[in-house]
């Protein structure tokens, strides 16, 4: 374990290790706190903008590794381990963006029932955008990362963001129980999670053969 | 001359995008560094990508070292590759590809990985991402890792290309120092089209067209094989029938011609010499090629 | 050890002839070993093929013997094969004053003449 986390560390860039564990984890709550007015939690905007920045900062992190000619895995491919370290690379990212999204929605949910003293519910306020934010920014990288343009990263995160209104809604003021959709986000975070981690793996051990 | 094979090739065959290649058989000199010549397209690189272990796809035995060992992890560590083109992630500092390479090779030495890119006066800076050093730079980085680790065996393909002159001198010293290092249990084996500036640190010479294997042996041996003969225009028309191969101008001619029919010209006012090795190399590459030549 | 690449003479007569004239001068003596094969390549900036030629040559003279897997050592050099090596200098240089002679549209006598009158001052 303590190789395959260094492995990780290694693997990350400086940049991106800063983006994805300081800058936007401080500037979500940032923003909560702003955003945060008498009646309390601001809840919505920062569930919104987590999967668009995830999915954005994952273009410098794994841009294009399901290419279709990724030959820049030539040095991993040399090595017996390459293809362990790449696989639990990619497992230990999406555990950290699992944290990511615990610690951020967390704090948000202390400072809620704490400090604005809000109503605010763990299935509602906690656990939904725990597993949304998280599933709709493993679905998002499992698209871009089959090509290296920000600029389409940045276009998924969007679409990811309009879901997230969609779905938001959909809670606030439709009938569907918030557990109901928890288990439904539950169930497509381990499959999206599982599927990302198949494809980038297959696309990558694919740079053995032709295709 | 007797000698070992670091690398034993037997009815290798690999179809790709309407190329094929097809090596009955093929043995890579141990102790010695050994060139792979050829036009593009020959398939230089797939032969050097089947035996460094990045394509699997293929009929045939590759095996390796003394034992006859097939491609696994131990066989891994023990040949360093360098390859064209991009190679490591982009976004790599120079650091995370000394941290990474200790990760994926046991055999590495970060102390030793640090003097030699001092020594090719490789820019290390923290923020340096590889996507932005030339292409030389990120050559002589592949070549950092490569002999940072405990090798036997360097498969380097176009190692001089990025190169500017005097790297290519500076890479002919590393790869003698490396073979002197293995006093006979270290061998490269590489592809190029700067023959002439790797010539004097090639001692195995393997020509291939097509796919196939068309000329190799000892450079020193090939040199006996093959003369070099400038001539007469008078003798151009019967020498041509003669000669390997051949060039006219209205001052005379000059060619290639295999030793053993250097009898055939006797009675001609010619003058010989012993061919370089890239002399050879566009000789028999002309004989096979598809390429138009008046 | 100095080397030419465009005397027209291989580089790996060059080697073996320095090398030749070292062991019949007796500056590398009996029993000991030549340079590694590769580390004169190294040193030469030469390939290994070249140097390993140039030895496989002294080896033929009888000059050198190749031990496995240690290099090449010189061999005891006999006195009549001395006296042979020698000899065949004194006849090459002989050849080369011959060949001068001619040039010069000397006759034989008068290069016999010249040869006593030489060795005289010699003495």
């Amino acid at each position: 374990m303590k190789q395959k986390v260094e492995g990780y560390l290694v693997f990350t860039s400086l940049g991106y290790r800063l983006a994805v564990d300081i800058l936007i984890p401080l500037a979500l709550v940032g923003f909560h706190v702003f955003f945060s007015g008498e009646e309390g939690g601001s809840g919505p905007i920062i569930m919104l903008l987590l999967p668009l920045l995830e999915i954005v900062c994952d273009n410098w992190f794994l841009g294009g590794i399901q290419e279709k000619n990724a030959e820049n895995m030539d040095y991993l491919k040399t090595s017996s381990k390459g293809m362990k370290v790449i696989r639990s690379v990619l497992i230990l990212d999406y555990a950290r963006r699992f944290m990511t999204a615990v610690t951020v929605f967390g704090i948000c949910f202390l400072m809620n029932r704490f400090l604005f003293h809000a109503d605010s519910q763990i299935g509602a306020d906690l656990i939904l955008p725990v597993l949304m934010s998280y599933s709709l920014s493993v679905l998002g990288t499992l698209i871009t990362r089959f090509q290296s343009y920000l600029w389409i990263n940045m276009l998924v995160g969007y679409v990811a963001t309009i879901i997230s209104i969609v779905f938001y809604i959909i809670v606030m003021y439709g009938r569907i129980r918030v557990i109901v959709i928890n288990a439904v986000f539950m169930i497509l975070a381990v499959v999206f999670s599982i599927l990302a981690v198949k494809i980038a793996m297959t696309r990558v051990e694919g740079g053995f053969y032709d295709k | 001359m007797e000698t070992n094979s670091v690398v034993k090739v037997t009815d290798l065959q690999k179809k790709f995008r309407g190329f094929e290649l097809s090596i009955p058989q093929l043995e890579i000199p141990k102790g010695y560094a050994t060139a792979l010549i050829g036009e593009n397209g020959a398939g230089k690189t797939t032969l050097l990508n089947l035996m460094a272990g990045i394509r699997l796809d293929y009929k045939g035995q590759i095996a390796y070292f003394d034992k006859q060992e097939k491609l696994g992890d131990k066989v891994q560590e023990r040949i360093g590759y360098t390859g064209p083109g991009s190679y490591f992630l982009p976004h790599w500092t120079v650091k995370q590809v000394e941290e990474i390479s200790s990760i994926l090779f046991e055999n590495f030495h970060r102390d030793r990985f640090q003097t030699v890119c001092e020594e090719l006066n490789i820019p290390i800076g923290v923020t340096k991402e590889v996507k932005n050093l030339s292409d030389g730079n990120r050559m002589k980085l592949m070549l950092a890792t490569v002999l940072a680790r405990d090798t036997e065996l360097l498969i380097l393909d176009e190692p001089a290309s990025p190169l500017d002159p005097l790297m290519r001198d500076k890479l002919c010293d590393i790869i003698r120092e490396y073979l002197e290092q293995g006093n006979g249990e270290h061998s490269v084996f590489f592809s190029t089209h700067n023959i002439s500036d790797m010539e004097n640190v090639t001692d195995y010479a393997i020509i291939m067209e097509h796919g196939n294997i068309v000329e190799q042996g000892f450079v020193e041996d090939l040199k006996e094989k093959y003369v070099s003969v400038k001539g007469e225009s008078a003798d151009a028309v019967a020498a041509g029938k003669i000669l390997f191969t051949m060039t006219k101008s209205s001052y005379g001619f000059e060619g290639i011609c295999l030793a053993e029919n250097m009898d055939k010209l006797a009675g001609m006012d010619i003058s010989v010499e012993t061919p370089t090795l890239s002399q050879i190399s566009v000789a028999v590459m002309k004989e096979n090629t598809n390429l138009k030549f008046a | 050890m100095k080397l030419l690449q465009n005397s027209g003479i291989p580089i790996y007569q060059q080697i073996a002839e320095q090398l030749r004239a070292d062991i019949l001068a007796g500056k590398l003596k009996e029993g000991e070993y030549l340079p590694s094969i590769r580390g004169l390549a190294k040193d030469l900036k030469i390939s290994v093929i070249t140097t390993m030629k140039a030895y496989e040559q002294l080896e033929a003279e009888g000059l050198v013997t190749a031990a496995q897997g240690k290099g090449f050592y010189v061999n005891a050099q006999d006195s009549e094969m001395l006296r042979e090596q020698h000899m065949r200098k004194v006849e090459e240089a002989l050849l080369e004053a011959i060949h001068a002679a001619e040039v010069a549209g000397m006759t034989g006598t008068q290069l016999q003449e010249t040869l006593s009158a030489l060795l005289s001052m010699e003495e």
